[in-house]
């Protein structure tokens, strides 16, 4: 249990505080029974001087009577005369001679504690012992100061139980308190590692530390679990999309064996082969790219100083000649220079993917019978004040609404074109793009045809 | 040729070396960037292929160690990083062309022919002429045989880049690089297209052909079958 931090934090609390408390009761206690001493000896001198004046101004023989007299009064204020030969002369008898010195104290009746005070010594005249020094004793009870004291004592000692206790008590109370909160977490860190990283730690919503610290770990997860999705979905697709591709490719090859050997064939075969395999490295090196595309740690690849109309214009005159072999024209409608800071390759990559995908995917209704004319593919390039937009709009067959979301995916080949050519992975290449220049990959209906719009914020 | 391969990997600097010797190149082999500098600092190469990741040294401290003792000699870089910012990043420590991993060795071979060609004071030649091919880079007059050629700006370029590098295997991705400087995998075959354009105007209405596809690799710009 004392592995508990809250608990020991709270019984080191308490202990100082006990500490601290003591003190404070010892200091008040010892400040009292000093005041009350004083006070005590301060009557004592009273009660001797008084004494003193009887005898200076009445003689001997009335101080012995109002010695007697007085006893009676007061059992608590004691008195008493005394010489060494006869002892106490009169008062009290226990008041006598000590040898302590001037004050000192004395048990009286067994009960009583008195504290005494040696007082005003007088000779007297001479007697049978001849002249003799005659001593005044006074005493008062100090019962009360020693109870009160002792009362002190007691509740100091009553109040450090009652502390130590309570911070038991309390200790105990936050530790399980912050078993509760912490259980929550341990639970979570657990379901975690035990692998499913969906788990989140529960927040209370108090926003106090712990709620805090729970905030920053569930964003923390959030990053590995993201990181651990994209992990996951980079091997998911080499397993899924290469697969495949080195499947043809074996096929290729065990075709070629089959044949009779230096057949013509398999100089054929092996060209093939080479093409294939060129492809699967294309689709790697694809995917491989997206998978590095993150946002936030590509800062200095995206210092280009570009004008993205030039961009615009170099890569559609790199497209311009497959477009013309698919009877399609590339228009740039309009494109003002427009200054960009941004990465110029990976810009163009976007674009060129862009076109690429326009091209490939109106190809083929754009030679169905009756549309003799050359389908455009428009480029367009705005600037508003809140970023820029490149807009890609062909005359195809574009992408139906619930499609499209499918389309930026990873391998997002709608079942309509798994025939053409390519990895698809163009368009969630471009997204990727856009996305780590802090814009995004947005596709509308071109009516008919698709409208990719490459948004990018002003740099 | 003189070459020096520095890969870690026994079974790729093998191949590599084994590959290279096969077309007529003398090759020697360090497993790791401390042998290989070595090497680099004490005998002379043509060209440098250097792995990125190596032990003991990386492929990048290697180049630029060289390069502050003023060993001008090509380097090449492997690498299975294929990022723009990896390949700014090459380049910068003193390489002279950066290769992507997992690559094509006809990929390999033809930059490394442009890069022992780079040496050669050749390179700035106001006219190139192959056979009855004639371009010159001032005027930008292209003429085959007597007749004059039109070409579009960047046909031109294309053209002059591949009989700069004449004789030479060109491959699409190098065409891409430095004609249009573009690094990107561009999916579609863009330059094959831009390729045949520029024969249909080159090649077509003569002969012999002087610009030649080769399988699994490229184009080559020479005379005849020479």
């Amino acid at each position: 249990m004392m592995r508990s931090l809250p608990l020991r934090a709270t019984l080191m609390a308490s202990i100082s505080l006990v500490i601290a408390a003591l003190a404070l009761v010892l200091a008040i206690g010892w400040q009292a029974n000093i005041a009350m001493s004083e006070r005590t000896l301060g009557d004592l001198e009273t009660d001797l001087a008084e004494l003193a004046y009887i005898h200076g101004r009445d003689g001997r023989a009335a101080l012995v009577a109002h010695l007697a007299q007085r006893g009676a009064a007061d059992p608590r204020r004691l008195s008493s005369l005394w010489n060494k030969f006869d002892g106490v002369v009169a008062g009290h008898r226990a008041l006598e001679y000590r040898s302590e010195g001037d004050v000192f104290e004395l048990e009286f009746n067994g009960r009583a504690r008195l504290y005494a005070r040696r007082g005003t010594s007088f000779v007297t005249k001479p007697g049978e012992h001849g002249a003799i020094e005659e001593f005044l004793f006074v005493a008062r009870d100090i019962t009360d100061q020693r109870a009160l004291a002792r009362r002190i004592q007691l509740i100091a000692i009553g109040s450090l139980l009652t502390l130590g206790a309570g911070a038991l008590v309390f200790g105990l109370l936050i530790r399980r308190q912050f078993a509760v909160r912490l259980r929550s977490i341990v639970e979570a860190t657990q379901a975690i590692m035990s692998g499913n990283l969906s788990q989140r730690i529960p927040r209370d919503g108090s926003d106090d530390e712990i709620d805090q610290l729970s905030g920053q770990l569930n964003d923390m997860l959030s990053r590995i679990d993201e990181l651990m999705q994209a992990l996951r979905e980079v091997s998911d697709n080499i397993a899924h999309d290469l697969k495949t591709p080195i499947n043809r490719l074996r096929i290729t090859a065990e075709e070629a064996l089959r044949e009779p050997a230096n057949a013509a064939g398999h100089s054929e075969a092996l060209g093939a082969i080479i093409e294939q395999a060129d492809g699967i490295i294309q689709t790697f090196n694809a995917l491989l790219q997206i998978a590095r595309l993150k946002p936030g740690v590509h800062g200095d690849t995206l210092r280009d100083d570009i004008d993205l109309a030039t961009l615009i214009t170099d890569v559609t005159e790199l497209y311009a000649p497959v477009a013309e072999d698919a009877d399609m024209i590339i228009r740039i409608l309009e494109a003002d220079p427009t200054p960009y800071r941004g990465n110029r390759q990976l810009l163009g990559q976007a674009l060129a993917n862009l076109i690429d995908n326009a091209i490939k995917y109106s190809a083929e209704t754009s030679r169905t019978p009756g549309s003799a004319r050359v389908r455009p593919i428009d480029i367009t390039l705005s600037a508003y004040p809140h970023g820029i937009e490149i807009s890609v709009a062909d005359h195809g067959a574009g992408i139906a609404p619930e499609d499209r979301a499918k389309a930026l995916q990873r391998f997002g080949r709608l079942d309509a074109s798994r025939t053409l050519p390519g990895t698809g992975l163009g368009l969630s290449l471009v997204s990727a793009i856009a996305r780590i220049h802090g814009g995004a990959l947005r596709l509308e209906d071109n009516a008919p045809g698709l409208r990719a719009i490459l948004a990018l914020p002003q740099t | 040729m003189r070459l020096l391969v520095i890969e870690d990997d026994a079974e790729t600097s093998s191949y590599l070396a084994k590959s290279l010797r096969e077309s007529g190149h003398v090759v020697d082999v360090a497993l790791d960037g401390d042998s290989g500098l070595h090497l680099a600092e004490t005998a002379t190469y043509d060209v440098l292929i250097v792995d990125r990741m190596l032990p003991k040294r990386d492929g990048l401290s290697v180049i630029q160690t060289l390069r502050a003792q003023s060993n001008r000699t090509p380097a090449l870089i492997l690498s299975a990083l294929g990022q723009v910012d990896d390949r700014v990043k090459g380049l910068r420590a003193g390489g002279d062309d950066y290769l992507t991993k997992p690559f094509a060795f006809a990929e390999l071979l033809a930059r490394i022919e442009v890069l022992v060609r780079r040496l050669q004071p050749d390179d700035q030649e106001t006219r190139y002429t192959v056979a009855d091919l004639t371009l010159d880079r001032l005027s930008h007059k292209v003429m085959r045989g007597q007749t004059v050629i039109i070409l579009q700006p960047r046909e031109f370029r294309l053209l002059e880049y591949l009989m700069r590098h004449a004789g030479q295997v060109v491959t699409r991705t190098m065409l891409l690089e430095n004609v249009w400087d573009y690094h990107f995998d561009p999916q579609t075959n863009v330059i094959d297209v831009h390729m045949s354009r520029l024969r249909a105007k080159i090649d077509k209405d003569f002969t012999p052909a002087l610009i030649h596809t080769v399988r699994g690799a490229g184009y080559i710009l020479r005379p005849a079958d020479a």
